[in-house]
């Protein structure tokens, strides 16, 4: 008080009255660069647009609060946010990274509570605190789903179902366990889902890798839904919510019946009337190749599913009315020219099954016969041979 | 102030550290195209060890730039392998491999190098220092579209497995017609097309009554020979190659070649069926009629052995003649029987097994007699050996009709009483005396099979080959499967001789053949040689599709006639164009 009236005294004797500028508190504001929806493990950029009415500098002071809820109470307070910020700063600009837990609970945030404050040279601090709440979205884990079956998918038959598994804010593992749901066709038929071992590819660490062994028990279309769900996701569908996500994927199988076996490489040539072939030397007649789903020749080793075709040979000379059934089993016949007369002819006959035993039905006379009328896949085929 | 001063050189420190992190934007536009990244090793062809480690570089090619980032794979059985960096920029790799087999080695090139050469695998195959070499050939037949059957000698590396990739010349399409003389019109025909370097992978095909044909061929050299439907052509041995394109095979009646056949009395032999050959080209055939003469066709290359095989008529009790040897066909070809030949007639002696008759028995008689004729041409002859091949069956009293046979100490009788069960006896007929022909029981031969000393092998397929009489007789394999704890039982017919194969068809060991064996020389351990197997993928040559159900045999290099054939292993390629086949394993010294 004293200083004022001197201060005034000294004015009204001079004419002129000094008085030094009051010092006008800064405003502040927060402005968010790139906007957009704000996800945990996020980079958020944000700058301080500070306006000091005298110009001066404005320090700046960030702080940045991982919350589940960032409402404040009738207190002021707020509960629902850790008591320790995440995220301090004085620059003008703040970066933060949005964490992927709470620090006070084992929660992930929800929503970031952002406070900046600012002081100017002289100590005028701006009012009020700016805040800036922003909601932190939940990322869904991402899924894609791959079928994959060693056997055609035939019936009775194991189907590898393979399911590659991340999430962007939680890591894969927050997302397991997979819900695994099967749809059957109609008929509804039974079928085996087992886990199976499968490799984990060590150049991505974002995603795991799961495997079922789905072995259906009847043909026709079936649907497998693999469902994934973070923690918040599956917090969401405890409370009972309405709104809640999930990632679902589906795979669709064509299971099939097992197919006939076709006949697909012999040697030597096919012949068929009016040709011949002609033989003069002991020959293997054998068949090389037998294209099946379940039963392929040569067979393949070390698979416990897959078989072999039976074959049956048979032979008939210059009568092919009747063809006298031989006991070679194998897929070989040996054929020796000398035990007929040179000049006969001789039909050299062989015949296939799986392990369906469908019979080969076709008339004797035929030389090929298809099981399932598709010339393309035949169980029967026949060398006409003449003896020189 | 200050804290102003430090910001900003913070922001560029950050801004400068951000710019060298970026890659050029433009490297990978700017790269030119083609480009591939390839693996070289060295050694070339490395042995397992500790003492050479063996070096894997990363060949980038068509690529400009520098600073790639390399990331390794190196497995053997699926398993990690440890590996050194061996360059400043990771580019290439060193490891020890101290144990035989496929090491798999992958990298992923990044840093801005072309998607198309960022990545680069190999098999490098560790084979063991002290190898034994095998010798196979390998046959590879893919769909006949696609490419010729191809064939290769290979040595098998003994040790370990390893991988060996196929590549297939897809050949080039023939088009072509048989001719009845040269200009003249087509006519139908066998075409049997050999290569010229492996005439086993041959090509066959009939061309049709137009006389054309199509077939894919490598581009060499090819033996062609020509059967013509019609008898009265001559079957043909054409070459055929690639540069100049030829496209026509003429054939022609050739030269007609006369004789006649005579009987051990010296008269004339009707309805014998007589062959001539020169080599793989046969005549045509003919049948001797009254005086024993017939006639045939040849066009037959030059200087070439002739081969004679005569088939008398059924029921003359003669034996079948064949011998190889020069002839004159510019002169008659008298074939004569031996005047010393005489036949007996077995005709009422019963078949028994146990002193009892057996019903409807089937016998075959067979056996070799030697010399049993002649074959001559002007002042050429040559010795013709006989063979016997006469089938009849026992009445229902197991008694036998009327059926000739020579008369010869060599013979055998094979008995058949049922499609599985079968006996070979010894038969003297040189004096025509009467016999009872003997049936005994099948031999019944038990075993175990093991794929060492103390393992026993379940499932292994027991395959016994009939050969010399049986085989002549017609017996078909007699096959079983071991059971789960390796036993295995076996039917065999007494008195004769079987080619024993021991064939695990899970591929766990290598085939185990016992050739040429009696019932009971079937070992009753069988323990299965040590398999290796070859993989690898199968490729052709203008197609990038997958190559599937492609036959790939192994197959004896040193074996003639059928068993040149007789796959010793066997596979087909998958939807993948991979194969996998295991074969003996030769073994380590």
């Amino acid at each position: 008080m004293r200083s004022f009236l001197a201060i005034a005294a000294f004015g009204l004797a001079s004419g002129c009255i000094y008085v030094d500028p009051i010092n006008q508190r800064p405003s502040l504001d927060i402005e968010r660069e790139g906007g957009g929806e704000v996800f945990r493990g996020d980079e958020v950029r944000m700058r301080a647009l500070a306006n000091d009415p005298e110009n001066q500098l404005v320090f700046f002071q960030w702080r940045a609060y991982a919350c589940s809820d960032a409402t404040e109470d009738e207190s002021g307070a707020r509960p629902g946010c850790d008591a320790v910020p995440f995220y301090t700063e004085i620059l003008q600009d703040a970066k933060l990274t949005v964490p992927s837990m709470r620090a006070d609970v084992t929660e992930p945030p929800q929503q970031l509570l952002v406070l900046l404050e600012g002081q100017d040279d002289f100590g005028a601090t701006a009012k009020p605190i700016q805040r800036l709440v922003l909601a932190v979205s939940d990322r869904s884990p991402d899924l894609a789903l791959r079928k994959d079956s060693r056997y055609g998918y035939v019936v009775n038959t194991a189907v590898n179902i393979y399911a590659k598994l991340g999430d962007g804010d939680d890591g894969p593992l927050a997302a397991l366990p997979l819900e695994w749901k099967v749809y059957t066709p109609m008929t509804q038929p039974g079928y085996d889902l087992v886990d199976i071992d499968v490799k984990q590819d060590p150049m991505d660490t974002k995603h795991v890798q799961l495997g079922k062994a789905f072995t259906p028990k009847g043909v026709g279309d079936w649907e497998i839904e693999v469902t994934a769900m973070d923690q918040l996701q599956r917090a969401c569908v405890a409370e009972g919510r309405d709104d809640c996500t999930k990632t679902v994927e589906r795979v669709m199988i064509t299971v099939v019946p097992d197919h006939a076996p076709c006949l697909s490489q012999l040697s030597p040539l096919v012949a068929a009337a009016p040709n011949a072939l002609p033989v003069s030397d002991p020959t293997l007649f054998q068949v090389n190749v037998v294209l099946d789903d379940l039963d392929p020749f040569p067979g393949v080793p070390s698979d416990a599913v897959l078989g072999t075709p039976a074959f049956h040979w048979s032979i008939s000379t210059n009568d092919f009315a009747t063809h006298q059934d031989l006991t070679t089993t194998g897929n070989a016949l040996a054929f020796d020219p000398a035990s007929y007369s040179p000049g006969d002819i001789v039909e050299v006959r062989v015949e296939i099954q799986d392990r369906k035993n469908t019979a080969v039905t076709c008339a004797d006379n035929l030389a090929t016969c298809s099981t399932i009328s598709d010339n393309s896949c035949i169980q029967r085929q026949t060398w006409r041979v003449e003896v020189r | 102030m200050k804290r102003f001063a430090l910001i900003a050189l913070v922001a560029g420190c950050a801004g400068q550290l951000d710019g060298q992190s970026n890659p050029d934007a433009n490297t990978s536009s700017d790269a030119p195209q083609g480009c591939y990244a390839t693996l070289s090793y060295d050694p070339p062809f490395p042995v397992a060890n500790t003492i050479t480690p063996i070096r894997v570089a990363v060949v980038l090619s068509n690529v400009s730039g520098a600073g790639f980032t390399y990331s390794w794979t190196l497995t053997r059985n699926n398993n990690p392998v440890t590996y050194t960096q061996e360059a400043s920029d990771n580019s290439a790799i060193g490891f020890f491999a101290p144990v035989v087999g496929k090491y798999s080695v992958s990298v992923n090139i990044s840093g801005g190098v072309p998607s198309e050469c960022s990545f680069a695998s190999a098999m490098i195959n560790v084979t063991d220092p002290n190898a034994n070499n095998g010798v196979v050939r390998l046959r590879t037949v893919p769909s006949p579209t696609l490419a010729p059957p191809q064939e290769t000698v290979i040595q098998i590396q003994g040790g370990g497995d390893y991988n060996r990739d196929i590549a297939l010349d897809n050949g080039m399409a023939l088009a072509a017609t048989v001719t009845n003389g040269v200009g003249g019109p087509g006519t139908a025909a066998y075409v049997k097309l050999m290569p010229v370097s492996a005439p086993a992978a041959f090509t066959e095909v009939f061309a049709s009554s137009t006389g054309s044909f199509s077939v894919r061929l490598l581009p060499q050299a090819h033996s062609v020979l020509v059967i013509p439907t019609s008898t009265s052509l001559a079957p043909k041995l054409l070459t055929w190659m690639p540069v100049p394109p030829v496209n026509t095979f003429a054939v022609s009646s050739g030269t007609l070649v006369t004789g006649n056949v005579l009987g051990p009395s010296g008269t004339g032999l009707v309805g014998a069926k007589v062959q001539l050959m020169a080599g793989v080209v046969p005549s045509t055939l003919g049948t001797t009629g009254a005086n024993g003469l017939f006639s045939v066709r040849t066009d037959f290359p030059a200087n070439t052995p002739i081969t004679v095989r005569v088939t008398p008529p059924a029921g003359s009790g003669l034996p079948r003649l064949e011998a190889t040897g020069t002839l004159n066909l510019q002169q008659s070809v008298q074939i004569a029987y031996a005047s010393t030949l005489q036949t007996c007639n077995l005709g009422g002696n019963a078949v028994k097994r146990g002193g009892v008759n057996q019903a409807n028995a089937a016998v075959t008689f067979v056996g070799a007699l030697g010399t049993a004729g002649t074959a001559t041409t002007g002042a050429m002859s040559v010795n013709l050996a006989g063979s016997v091949r006469v089938a009849t069956t026992a009445n229902g009293s197991g008694v036998l009709p009327t059926v000739v046979v020579p008369r010869s100490a060599a013979l055998s009788a094979v008995v058949s009483l049922s499609a599985t069960d079968w006996a070979v006896d010894t038969v003297d007929t040189s004096a025509c005396a009467a016999q009872t022909i003997d049936a005994p029981a099948q031999i019944t031969r038990t075993g175990v099979t093991k794929k060492d000393a103390t393992t026993v092998l379940p499932g292994v397929r027991i395959e016994a080959t009939p050969v010399d009489a049986l085989a002549a007789a017609d017996a078909q394999p007699v096959v079983v499967t071991s059971d789960s704890a390796g036993a295995f039982s076996i039917d065999l017919a007494s008195g004769g001789t079987y080619d024993v194969r021991f064939i695990d068809p899970l591929a766990r060991a290598a085939p185990l053949p016992a050739l040429g064996i009696a019932p009971a020389s079937v070992p009753a351990t069988a323990v299965l040689p040590k398999a290796l197997t070859i993989s690898g993928k199968v490729t052709v040559t203008g197609t990038s599709n997958p190559i599937v159900g492609a036959s790939i045999q192994i197959l004896c290099a040193g074996c003639s006639g059928i068993d040149a054939s007789r796959p010793i292993a066997q596979t087909a390629t998958d939807a993948q164009s991979n194969y996998r086949i295991a074969v003996p394993d030769p073994g380590v010294m």
